[in-house]
């Protein structure tokens, strides 16, 4: 049976839980990197939140949340598909498909479950 | 002019700014791939993609739009760089495209020009920085 020490997982990890400040909700592709998650392909943010320390996974593995969002800020009448995840600065750390596409509109808060991102145990 | 390295850390990831009003930053590459069900295995090397959920360009993998497994292609970031290298995108600190969909004095930055090699991708962002300021002094 195949085996990795959560203490691994745990330390790559820990790189999102320190530097995971952001999210964007973005729009027309999936971002590929800090500018198109924050300003080329982005329609809306939430700045200053505190991504969990590393716990168990859901399944198996090792996972890090990123909090709930109630109020982030619109900025582009579009049709956020995606999310990113980064330190607000110069850092991309990770991205995802919503679960549903959703229209927003400028000006207007979106709302955001909280999102795992998970590292599973080995196959 | 003030070249920073907001992040420099090839081939994973790299952010050059130019004065704040020009960027260079690598990006892996979105290619097309055809859908079937060995590339939507969880076991191989997309294992974000699959049935159920959306490819890089938003169309639900598995839906009549993208079926699997019938010739027709999706598009996927190749996130590693296991298919294609990455490249260097260069962007510009202006309006942006949409911007009838933004209040009107959104800024955004704009992907101008992309890379294969860094030196090319500095070179033109140079070149588009010394235009930005020739643009200042018109004004």
């Amino acid at each position: 049976m195949p085996f990795i020490t959560d203490t691994a997982f745990d330390s790559g990890l820990s790189y999102i839980d320190t530097n995971g400040t952001r999210v964007d909700i973005c729009y027309t592709a999936e971002p590929t990197n800090y500018t198109e998650a924050t300003s080329t392909n982005s329609c809306g943010n939430k700045t200053g939140l505190n991504t969990g320390a590393p716990e168990a996974g859901a399944t198996d593995g090792r996972r890090v949340i990123v909090p709930a969002i109630t109020d982030g800020s619109v900025s582009a009448t579009q049709t956020a598909d995606w999310w990113g995840l980064t330190d607000g600065t110069s850092l991309f750390l990770a991205a995802g498909d919503l679960s549903a596409p959703q229209s927003v509109t400028s000006g207007n808060t979106f709302t955001l479950d909280a999102i795992s991102i998970t590292f599973r145990d080995a196959a | 002019m003030a070249e920073t390295w907001l992040y420099n850390n090839p081939p994973e990831a790299a952010l050059l700014s130019l004065d704040e009003v020009v960027r260079v930053e690598l990006a892996p590459q979105i290619i097309s791939m055809l859908c079937s069900t060995q590339n939507l295995s969880s076991l191989v090397t997309h294992p974000k993609y699959r049935v159920g959920t959306r490819d890089a360009a938003g169309r639900w993998i598995g839906s009549p739009d993208l079926p699997v497994d019938t010739g027709v292609s999706m598009q996927v970031v190749d996130w590693k760089a296991f298919h294609v290298p990455k490249i260097w995108k260069v962007y510009r600190w202006q309006l942006s495209k949409p911007f009838e969909n933004r209040p009107t004095s959104a800024m955004s930055w704009t992907e101008v020009n992309k890379f294969d090699a860094l030196n090319d991708a500095i070179e033109f962002a140079r070149f588009i920085r010394k235009e930005m300021s020739s643009d200042a002094i018109h004004y």
